[in-house]
């Protein structure tokens, strides 16, 4: 508002069209999502003990305004989005971004994969292995094809980051099953 | 005057040889990281923050000076060869920067960002040094009900002033504020929205909020959008220098930009955006060559340039003065506080003055080792922006995934990461700031606290929020930022339903 025509949907070049269908409407389930957490974050709260000596304020206060705001502004979002349409990912214009181009799901899909192979690895497999996992997969699925390379780069950093954070720095990391080499 | 006494105290700590060399390494890595592209100041801190974790108090905030202010320069070094705004704010540096790249001028385009960075950093903290123990001092009249209001303000104004949809700030905000609601209740010690889950009990962490929404999000959204061509870096070319024209023609810009950066900077007005796109129009109106804007004018990067550190500085006023962040990064350098128990405010300035201005030392002496360095360091980056970006992002990842390790110890945490991510992604595909979240993740808590304490002074009674004068006069600028650009819309729709629009 204070600043439009320097805002970076502004400074894109005009021609973006308007979307129609499932990119425009998509957005309807953010908001949709809004007011469902309102009312979860609402209906928890009756959980929260009230005792009634302490303090004139109660612990249920807030969390009753922050879903009940929730609620109302998943409504006025709801509102806006019917009323004025946006161009999806304006905002991150950048050189790496192809923002016309749709979605492309495989490297979601790739890429969860990859984080939740980090996840389910870091504590039986260590930091190390862990991170040559992610790295390996996740470099994979943006493009890089080098699959071997990927992995002997991951594994590198994962010991780099190891070595500097957990032993030098004293930052707790899993060693797993790489613990061994190093103590 | 005290403040300079102060200060030369300050220098005493930060010139110890240890401490120039954790300001040396946190210059450095704050430029590398902040070089790299897709990642902005907020997220290079968050991503630093596990290094600064072993270290003593004043070490670790000395290092993380020299993160902060080498995030900037690194972010700008990128924005001029790479048109690919790490943050918003730099977003006016690649518009003229990248311009003068392309023509060949590049060298001259890193050149007038570094000098004027210099000028207005140091300049900016000079204003720093006096400003804070004023504001401090005012600081020790606030009370909670005036906490208060500021936080309700800074959430304000940092949902409302940024971006073109006030609903969709609004809705970062609330979002960050219901992260904000899961953890132990600070006044009555129960968990709450916890699940059962016990590594929840330490609530959701600014670190892990800013992490997920900044690394983990971004990777997701540019590995999904992924230009396939590669992006061009421009090539260093040109003298290094800068011409006498070059000279005349950035001065002033330098100094318009560090007198609007630093003030609105240390305005709860929602960081470096605002000032630089101001210094942006002001050179544009004021420039003798306005015909080379668009297309490479040294004054819209000198300019902006300048803005945009000296708001850096000023958004340390509020947060040292006030514990009050008005911006991502400023919210993640206060849960470094946290980390040490410190909390940030008048108490601080009192209780440990060699620290603060130990800090506060060590930014003059992180500007000039930043000039110093950057300009012949300025190959070495060009060669960073090259990295293929599957490495790159891969890279990040593994670095948000030590980030939320280091912070939590716990897949919990991971998880937890991830899901951020996800919404990261989400707001990047319908344009809803980020920002907002991370401001209201970690100031949610603290405004709870100070809203329910004061109440507990006033016995229950609400109208002191409206009574006590400074604290109604915040409240009152708080409402305005909300209603007024209402309002601006809706005399903007009747008008253009007047006129014809002119396309």
């Amino acid at each position: 508002m204070v600043m439009d025509d320097l805002t970076p949907e502004a400074l894109r070049e005009p021609e973006e069209a308007i979307p129609t269908g499932w990119s425009r409407w998509s957005e309807i389930l953010v908001a949709l999502a809004l007011i469902v957490i309102g009312v979860v974050i609402l209906i928890q709260t009756q959980d929260i003990r009230v005792i009634r000596s302490m303090s004139q304020v109660s612990p249920r206060a807030i969390p009753n305004l922050v879903g009940a705001g929730l609620i109302v502004l998943g409504i006025w979002y709801t509102i806006d989005i019917i009323r004025n349409p946006q161009v999806a990912g304006a905002g991150e214009d950048a050189e790496d971004v192809d923002v016309d181009a749709p979605t492309d799901w495989k490297v979601l899909v790739g890429l969860a994969i990859a984080l939740g192979a980090f996840a389910l690895l870091m504590q039986p497999a260590g930091f190390i292995i862990a991170s040559g996992a992610l790295f390996a997969i996740s470099s994979t699925t943006m493009g890089s094809h080098k699959v071997l390379l990927n992995a002997v780069i991951g594994i590198a950093m994962g010991a780099i980051i190891y070595l500097v954070f957990d032993i030098w720095l004293g930052v707790r990391l899993p060693g797993g099953i790489t613990e061994s080499l190093f103590s | 005057m005290e403040s300079l006494s102060s200060l030369i105290d300050g220098f005493s700590v930060a010139l110890t040889p240890q401490n120039l060399l954790w300001a040396l390494l946190g210059v450095f890595l704050g430029t590398l990281v902040g070089v790299l592209p897709g990642i902005g100041p907020a997220l290079t801190v968050a991503l630093l923050l596990p290094v600064t974790y072993s270290l003593d108090p004043i070490p670790a905030f000395i290092m993380f000076a020299g993160i902060y202010y080498g995030g900037m320069y690194g972010g700008s070094t990128t924005s001029i060869l790479l048109n690919t705004p790490g943050e918003s704010a730099s977003i006016i540096t690649a518009l003229e920067g990248n311009k003068m790249a392309l023509k060949g001028r590049g060298a001259t385009a890193l050149a007038t960002a570094a000098i004027g960075s210099f000028v207005a950093g140091t300049l900016a903290t000079i204003a720093l040094t006096f400003v804070a123990p004023v504001m401090a001092d005012i600081a020790l009249k606030f009370g909670p009900t005036e906490y208060v209001a500021l936080m309700v303000l800074a959430f304000t104004t940092v949902s409302t002033l940024l971006g073109s949809s006030m609903v969709r700030g609004l809705v970062s905000l609330f979002f960050g504020l219901a992260l904000g609601l899961v953890g132990i209740d600070a006044l009555t010690g129960q968990p709450r929205f916890t699940f059962g889950n016990p590594h929840l009990l330490n609530g959701i962490d600014v670190v892990t909020v800013a992490v997920g929404l900044f690394a983990v999000g971004e990777t997701l959204w540019v590995a999904s959008h992924l230009r396939k061509e590669k992006s061009e870096v421009q090539e260093i070319s040109g003298s290094k220098w800068m011409t006498r024209e070059d000279w005349r023609r950035s001065w002033k810009p330098w100094l318009r930009g560090t007198a609007l950066g630093f003030p609105i900077g240390s305005l709860p007005a929602g960081g470096a955006e605002i000032p630089t796109f101001l210094s942006y129009s002001i050179e544009k109106r004021l420039t003798k060559h306005p015909e080379e804007f668009g297309k490479g004018a040294i004054e819209g990067v000198a300019g902006p340039e300048a803005a945009n550190n000296a708001s850096a500085a000023g958004v340390l006023v509020p947060l040292l003065t006030l514990g009050l962040p008005t911006s991502a990064t400023a919210a993640i350098i206060l849960a470094a506080f946290q980390r040490y128990n410190l909390n940030p405010g008048p108490q601080l300035f009192d209780r440990n003055p060699d620290l603060v201005w130990g800090l506060i030392a060590s930014l003059y002496i992180g500007n000039l080792m930043l000039l110093v360095l950057n300009l012949p360091l300025v190959g070495v980056w060009v060669k960073l922006l090259s990295i293929p970006r599957p490495w790159l992002y891969s890279g990040i990842l593994v670095f948000a995934g030590l980030g939320s390790w280091a912070q939590n110890q716990s897949v919990t945490g991971l998880v937890v990461l991830y899901v951020i991510g996800v919404v990261g992604f989400l707001m990047r595909r319908f344009n809803i700031p980020v920002g907002p979240a991370v401001v209201a993740v970690i100031l949610g808590p603290q405004a709870e606290v100070q809203f329910r304490r004061a109440l507990q002074i006033s016995q229950g009674d609400y109208s002191v929020f409206v009574t006590r004068p400074i604290a109604a006069s915040i409240f009152t600028v708080a409402l305005l930022t909300l209603i007024l650009p209402i309002i601006w819309d809706l005399y903007k729709s009747r008008r253009a339903s007047t006129t014809q629009p002119a396309t």
